[in-house]
């Protein structure tokens, strides 16, 4: 008989900012290992649950399971979007470098609504996504790292969901942080 | 056999009687024909043991046969029910639907249903009460909404309930009609058993839960008699959940005990 192994940690993560950020794609690439030329607005909430096999540094396997939210961008979801912060345990704070208006809201708008709904154990980390359209860059990666030491995120990184580029290492980065935060060694 | 057996008599009989050649000539025909019905029973001896060694081993089916004519002589025993399909009136799958869209909107809800493996409800949204569907279906979707919804809060899965009663029950019921409809939409071993105190606080009992959930899904039926039983309040007042004690092992009974907010 085959044993269904129980998950050592489980997380909720959610995934958030402003619309047309690249959320949805980010977690495309992260899972599915694609990027979804189409930009289809989310309607609510994606929910992904995906099974992750960590080694700490003792060899030892850790599964994690983590649960991703990625909440619709859309202002007339924002009523119903403090209910999803409930019980998370971090948040991906995401904006578009080439639209500043996007990194603006992520202080003004997401972090404070991640802040004041989730625990205040959670973590959140600052995601500066289209990182491959170099060309039409908005927001420096020093604007991105000052903001992130400024509301003490647990880190910052610029992504490209269309190419790839650190797409993976976000997500470990994050799990990571919270496995370190459960005790483990990662 | 019909024809040998008489043969064998009309043997018998002439034998004792005159004796002529042709009962003599009778005699030596039914007398083979014997023998050759020994030698046959004897060559498939060991097929008729295993065929009822077969027939006992197979037991339970045989055996309750019997069980079921003797109940029948005696007139005491009752033969167990038989398990039929359990089905889920589709007015039920479309409440939690439309609930579902209202919390998590519609890709929430295709999240779910995708998780479940339940792909082709996504067109079930008339409240009808005509066509039917699995209950395991049903148990498959509440899994999936605890596993994708319940984890580390319980407000989204209660809020969920809240929604589901306004949309099973649009214009309001009162509890007890509302309770008698679930049981005839749901089918099932399974009952809800309401009692209101003195004072206006009320306290459910679900017996074999028909959703088969336990923590955190249960928080769907607690949002679920929240908004019930303030609906059909006829002082407007609000009820909120107390104590849940979810179902154990030993019985499998989820009490909610709701009090009427002041």
């Amino acid at each position: 008989m085959i044993m269904e192994r129980e998950p050592d940690y489980v997380y909720k993560c959610v995934v958030v900012g402003d619309y047309a950020v690249g959320k949805t794609s980010l977690i495309s690439r992260f899972i599915q290992k694609k990027f979804l030329k189409e930009y289809k607005p989310t309607l609510g909430v994606n929910l992904i649950l995906k099974e992750l096999n960590i080694t700490d540094t003792n060899g030892k396997e850790i599964l994690v399971n983590l649960v991703l939210w990625d909440v619709a961008g859309q202002e007339k979801y924002d009523r119903v979007r403090q209910l999803y912060y409930k019980g998370c345990s971090a948040a991906m704070l995401v904006y578009d470098i080439t639209r500043v208006e996007t990194f603006q809201n992520l202080e003004k708008k997401w972090l404070k609504d991640f802040t004041e709904n989730a625990s205040k154990d959670a973590l959140y980390m600052v995601v500066g996504n289209k990182a491959d359209l170099e060309d039409m860059k908005k927001v420096s990666t020093e604007m991105g790292q000052e903001l992130s030491d400024r509301i003490t995120a647990i880190s910052f990184i610029e992504t490209s969901a269309k190419d790839g580029t650190n797409v993976d290492e976000a997500f470990l980065d994050l799990i990571k942080k919270l496995l370190e935060q459960a005790g483990e060694y990662v | 056999m019909a024809v040998m057996a008489v043969s064998s008599k009309q043997a018998l009989r002439t034998s004792m009687g005159k004796f002529s050649v042709f009962n003599l000539f009778f005699i030596y025909l039914s007398g083979t024909m014997s023998y050759q019905r020994h030698k046959h029973a004897k060559v498939c001896g060991t097929v008729a043991k295993r065929k009822t060694a077969r027939a006992s081993t197979a037991g339970g089916a045989k055996k309750t046969g019997g069980a079921k004519k003797a109940g029948k002589k005696a007139g005491k025993k009752k033969a167990a029910p038989r398990k039929e399909k359990q089905e889920v009136k589709q007015v039920i799958f479309s409440a939690l639907f439309d609930a579902l869209d209202e919390i998590v909107g519609e890709d929430g809800r295709e999240s779910i249903l995708s998780y479940a493996g339940l792909k082709s409800y996504s067109n079930v949204r008339r409240p009808s009460l005509l066509a039917s569907f699995p209950r395991q279906d049903l148990i498959k979707l509440s899994n999936a909404m605890s596993r994708l919804l319940g984890f580390g809060t319980k407000a989204i899965l209660k809020e969920t309930g809240r929604k589901f009663a306004i949309y099973l029950a649009p214009y309001g019921y009162s509890l007890e009609t509302l309770i008698e409809k679930l049981k005839s939409w749901i089918d099932g071993d399974w009952d809800i058993k309401l009692s209101r105190e003195p004072d206006g606080d009320i306290k459910f009992e679900i017996h074999n839960d028909p959703f088969e959930a336990s923590i955190p899904g249960c928080y769907v039926w607690a949002g679920f008699f929240e908004q019930a039983a303030t609906s059909s309040s006829t002082d407007g007042r609000k009820y909120e959940t107390t104590e849940l004690t979810p179902p154990t092992n030993k019985d499998n009974v989820s009490t909610f005990e709701l009090k009427r907010m002041c």
